[in-house]
């Protein structure tokens, strides 16, 4: 009980070195939990709203682009009996007051929902219903929802549905029964089917039928009477490869927080060794009163664990905070690539939490090992010198930089042969990891090439700090390391990220060709009338057309693109493969399709392969003729022309126009024009060709403020782990300070001797990160982004990346040198020459 | 030479006030070597930080060949300590990441002394005090004698006016003290130093000019 008592006090006299520690363990555990609980609770929105929105629905017959013909539905309805069907149009809404919010806007035919979505109960009820289906201009809501925006039943309010703003009332307020349907409908409008067609040009179109079938027969008789073009599709399967298309991404943040989790157990590690080894006359005099090594053992492990736990669950409670933050730039994300989804409420969930327990006390107790396992070394009522200390550390380093060799060579192994994103990402943690077991062997050599120039220049201040570094190195290496790591870990995200940034806007240079593209806001048909409206206005000299949708491939839905090109239009396409001069002599007048690079590695698809795609004529196969450099859409897509198309789908529907002025004109003026001559038909949105530039790299960088975010804390936590070995070192040489002071130097000298040591620290941390930095870039460039989202991207290695690294280093280590210099300066030297004496 | 007159200090310690001088006057003239002696926590380490400006006083004045050294700010004691003071403590406190050799030009380094005249300096030193081949090596590779040899040679290679000596026997054998007291009686000699030691040992006191007792916080001529 003594020791445990002697233990804990020796903690408590050592506050600051405590408080790190703890940090260090809460910062690492609140960044995985946040991350955690940011992805599990967009994966119970989605959950969630699935649920909802499914409802009963067994299966959802799916059309082609345009959909399903109402006509088909009433059919199946009234001619085929099948009773159990409810019509579905989905669209986007934004309530002009409050702009920030996405809606999702829903029309559904209250007469046919009966047993479909148990959230919408009420619509079926006397008043409501007839509320909703009494006009046009009348939507329902949650009524949480409506209480958030400060809305009641029989307000009108302005609503933004395909570009124009319809003036609505709010019908009714849905109170599910149910507390899961509730939240399941969060931010979603519910429309009658016939208004919600009206509001989104949708006459005579469904975007799904959902279908309750009670058994395979009653499917296979669906079956027979589907058009040709549409799927029928089990309810639950279409939500299950929906979620898949983010799971990429939010594998992506799970690895961005294990690091940050990384360079945590280096903090904890450097803790633990150094309070073991400040101790070590203290645990030799323990020995030296009868104290067994096994006891030794447990109390450095009982300590390591307590710090665990306290620090996991500061860490719990911080990432639990923190989590709100990211939780709403995950939403965003997912809502800018994948699908609309309303993450706002936080899922506390249980296996976010025990991953943060586990890996807090986990990573707290392997960290504290090795120091457990040096502390049962002690001899009994001996005092090892630090001196020596560092010589059997300094023995060690060959065997931990070959361990670190050989993890790195495995890692790099990993990366570049194995398979799956999970094999890549434990290719690139084993890479940093050996990389930074290698940092000791490493640092050593540069100070050694160092050291005469630091004589040269700094004359025996120099000298002293660079041989203070070498002198610290059980320390001094470690908090380099977890600096490295998260130095690197900046270089490699960075450089993916303006490697990303780069080849986006090259190929935005290349696609967006035209000077104007006009398109319905949200999404939506441009009239015929404003089509012919926008191709005659004068100085436009030629214009393309597409068409967005999606298309039935066997079990899956494909993105379609179908483009009406001008002969400039086609270099807005670059080929990654395929045969430049056959595509494009093939591309109007032949069966054929491209694809994108993301939908060739999702969908194993190469040129030359056959996709069967569902026309109005039943099932037909489309020779693969190349495959296309694309960057909007990491689900992929496949691309046809406007002749071939119209040769196999009945379909004239536009939804943009790119239009190319006259040489010399002037975008602004043209803006102008096209306005005026198609404004009458149809609200559109105008967008120049720079606007829209800048909107799409708006977009993008909006995406990555996550990433941003998440590198921002790995250096935070690594800035902490620098500061608790610094402050460990500092500590350690109160009295070589307190000499020095003796002896004649200024605090001004201690300040620069002792940031002068921490530049050091940091200059070598950022010159080590600088090659790892590079390798995590290219592994994140070539190998996980590729098996991610199935991307090529061109490197960049833009030395300012390179430049800025090594500064930031620089500046951390210094940052974290300040308050030991400080303390340093400040302490009386009479007053450590005494306290060491004592 | 050095004076203090009427100087008082005191501590705080676990929340209480523990006065360690009171009313404390002495006075040591130029080249004396004087011993203070005393119990422990008697004070005698804070009379050699107050004449090194290492601490402060709360009250009187501490003189230092014509200096109120508390009158000084903290950089001019440091300007002080470097071209005045040399100090040699019980724990040797040389710098162990610096050479035998460096830690002597330390000193003369911190005066703006460099170049081939320092160098030349550190060698005769280290040939004084029998380490002429240890110059290139670390404080940690040396024992206990050597180490307050190199101590005692790198708190006199700038021939300050003052050495102030911190039981520099304490942790050493009988033997080896000797002929480190030897070693600073004959360095000390050479210059006129005036020295202030503080120890435990009567032995070692006796061979200084001087014997002054710390009894409650005064000096006492023994």
């Amino acid at each position: 009980m003594q020791v445990y008592r002697a233990s804990l006090r020796y903690m408590l006299r050592h506050p600051w070195q405590l408080a790190l520690s703890l940090l260090g363990v809460a910062l690492g555990v609140a960044v995985v939990v946040a991350v955690d609980l940011a992805n599990q609770s967009a994966g119970r929105a989605f959950e969630l709203s699935t649920a909802s929105l499914t409802g009963a629905t067994t299966h959802q017959v799916l059309g082609g682009p345009s959909g399903i013909p109402e006509a088909w539905y009433v059919d199946l309805r009234t001619r085929q009996g099948v009773l159990q069907a409810a019509p579905v149009v989905e669209g986007q809404a934004r309530i002009v007051d409050a702009p920030e919010r996405g809606l999702r806007l829903l029309g559904v035919d209250p007469l046919a929902e009966g047993d479909f979505r148990s959230g919408f109960g009420a619509l079926t009820e006397q008043g409501t219903l007839g509320g909703l289906m009494s006009r046009p201009d009348r939507f329902a809501m949650l009524s949480s929802d409506l209480d958030e925006m400060g809305l009641s039943v029989g307000d009108r309010v302005d609503v933004e549905i395909g570009g124009r703003t319809l003036e609505l009332i709010v019908a009714a307020a849905l109170q599910p029964e149910r507390e899961l349907d509730a939240r399941g409908l969060r931010d979603v409008m519910v429309m009658d089917i016939g208004a919600a067609q009206g509001a989104l040009g949708r006459h005579g179109w469904l975007d799904r039928v959902d279908l309750i079938l009670p058994d395979r027969e009653a499917v296979e008789r669906v079956q027979t009477l589907l058009p040709a073009d549409a799927q029928l599709l089990e309810a639950e399967a279409r939500n299950a490869a929906l979620e898949q298309m983010a799971s990429a991404f939010q594998l992506n943040l799970t690895a961005f927080s294990l690091l940050a989790l990384v360079v945590g157990a280096f903090l904890i590690y450097n803790t633990m060794t150094f309070s073991v080894v400040q101790r070590r006359q203290l645990l030799g005099l323990l020995r030296a009163v009868g104290v067994t090594r096994a006891q030794i053992f447990r109390l450095i492990l009982l300590e390591a664990l307590l710090i665990g736990a306290v620090g996991t669950v500061a860490g719990l409670l911080l990432g639990v905070a923190l989590s709100h933050v990211l939780l709403e730039l995950v939403g965003r994300t997912i809502n800018d690539l994948y699908f609309m989804l309303s993450v706002r409420e936080l899922a506390l969930s249980p296996w976010s939490l025990a991953l943060g327990v586990l890996l807090g006390l986990g990573m707290t107790v392997v960290a504290a090992f090795s120091p457990a396992v040096e502390a049962t070394g002690t001899p009994p009522r001996a005092a090892l010198s630090r001196a020596a200390l560092e010589l059997g550390v300094r023995r060690q380093l060959p065997r931990v930089a070959m361990v670190g060799l050989v993890l790195a060579l495995l890692g790099l192994a990993l990366l570049v042969t194995g398979a799956g994103l999970v094999a890549a990402f434990a290719g690139l943690f084993l890479l940093m990891i050996g990389w930074a077991l290698m940092v000791p062997v490493m640092m050593r050599l540069l100070l050694h090439l160092l050291l005469p120039l630091l004589g040269r220049f700094a004359g025996l201040s120099g000298r002293m700090a660079g041989r203070g570094v070498e002198a610290g190195l059980s320390r001094t290496s470690v908090a380099a390391a977890a600096l490295m790591i998260a130095v690197s870990a900046v270089v490699g995200v960075g450089t993916m990220v303006d490697s990303f940034r780069y080849t986006f806007s090259q190929w935005l240079d290349a696609t967006l060709r035209a000077d104007v593209y006009v398109s319905v806001p949200g999404s939506g048909q441009v009239q015929p009338d404003a089509v012919t409206a926008l191709q005659d206005t004068e100085g436009v000299e030629t214009w393309s057309t597409a068409r967005y949708g999606r298309v039935g491939s066997g079990e899956q839905r494909h993105r379609l693109r179908v483009f009406h090109l001008p002969p400039e239009g086609k270099r807005a396409f670059r080929l990654q493969s395929g045969n430049g001069e056959e595509v494009w002599a093939a591309f109007r007048e032949e069966d054929v399709v491209l694809v994108t690079e993301p939908f060739a590695w999702h969908q194993r698809v190469a040129v030359g392969d056959r996709l069967p795609l569902r026309t109005p004529d039943g099932e037909r196969d489309f020779r693969v003729i190349g495959v296309i450099y694309d960057y909007s859409t990491s689900e992929g897509a496949v691309v046809m022309s406007r002749q071939t198309y119209d040769r196999w789908w009945d379909d004239p529907v536009v939804n943009s126009v790119a239009l190319y002025g006259v040489e010399g004109s002037e975008t602004e003026a043209l803006i102008r024009r096209l306005r005026e001559n198609a404004g009458a038909v149809q609200p559109l949105r105008y967008q120049s060709n720079a606007e829209l530039r800048r909107l799409s790299l708006d977009i993008f960088d909006q995406t990555f403020t996550i990433t941003q975010v998440l590198r921002l804390l790995a250096i935070l936590v690594a800035v902490v782990g620098v500061l608790s070995a610094l402050m460990a070192l500092a500590l350690e040489r109160a009295r070589e300070y307190a000499a020095l002071r003796a002896v004649g130097f200024t605090p001004a000298q201690i300040w620069t001797l002792v940031l002068g040591q921490n530049a050091l620290v940091g200059g070598i941390a950022g010159l080590l990160a600088l090659p790892l930095g590079m390798g995590l870039a290219a592994a994140l460039v070539l190998v996980i982004n590729q098996r991610s989202f199935g991307w090529s991207m061109q490197m960049a290695f833009p030395p300012e990346v390179l430049g800025q690294a090594f500064l930031l280093s620089l500046a951390a280590a210094l940052v974290a040198g300040l308050y030991p210099a400080w303390r340093m300066a400040k302490t009386p030297p009479a007053l450590a020459l005494r306290e060491e004496a004592a | 030479m050095i004076a203090l007159e009427s100087v008082s200090k005191r501590y705080r310690e676990a929340g209480a006030d523990r006065v360690v001088l009171r009313e404390f006057s002495l006075q040591v003239p130029e080249g004396q070597r004087l011993a203070l002696v005393g119990r422990s926590g008697a004070g005698k380490s804070t009379v050699l930080n107050l004449i090194s400006g290492m601490d402060n006083p709360d009250a009187g004045t501490v003189l230092v060949g014509g200096t109120a050294v508390q009158a000084l700010s903290e950089r001019e004691r440091t300007l002080f300590r470097r071209s005045t003071v040399g100090f040699v403590f019980q724990f040797f406190n040389l710098i162990p990441t610096l050479t035998v050799r460096e830690n002597l030009l330390l000193p003369l380094d911190l005066l703006g002394h460099k170049g081939s005249g320092a160098a030349e300096a550190a060698n005769a030193l280290l040939q004084r005090v029998g380490l002429e081949d240890r110059g290139g090596s670390f404080p940690e590779q040396l024992s206990g004698g050597e180490q307050q040899r190199v101590a005692i040679a790198r708190a006199l290679i700038h021939r300050p006016r003052v050495l102030l000596a911190d039981e520099p026997t304490g942790t050493l054998d009988e033997e080896t003290g000797e002929q480190v007291l030897s070693l600073m009686a004959e360095l000390t000699a050479e210059h006129g130093m005036t020295v202030v030691m503080v120890t435990h040992s009567l032995d070692v006191a006796r061979r200084m000019d001087r014997v002054v007792r710390l009894v409650d916080g005064r000096p006492v001529e023994a």
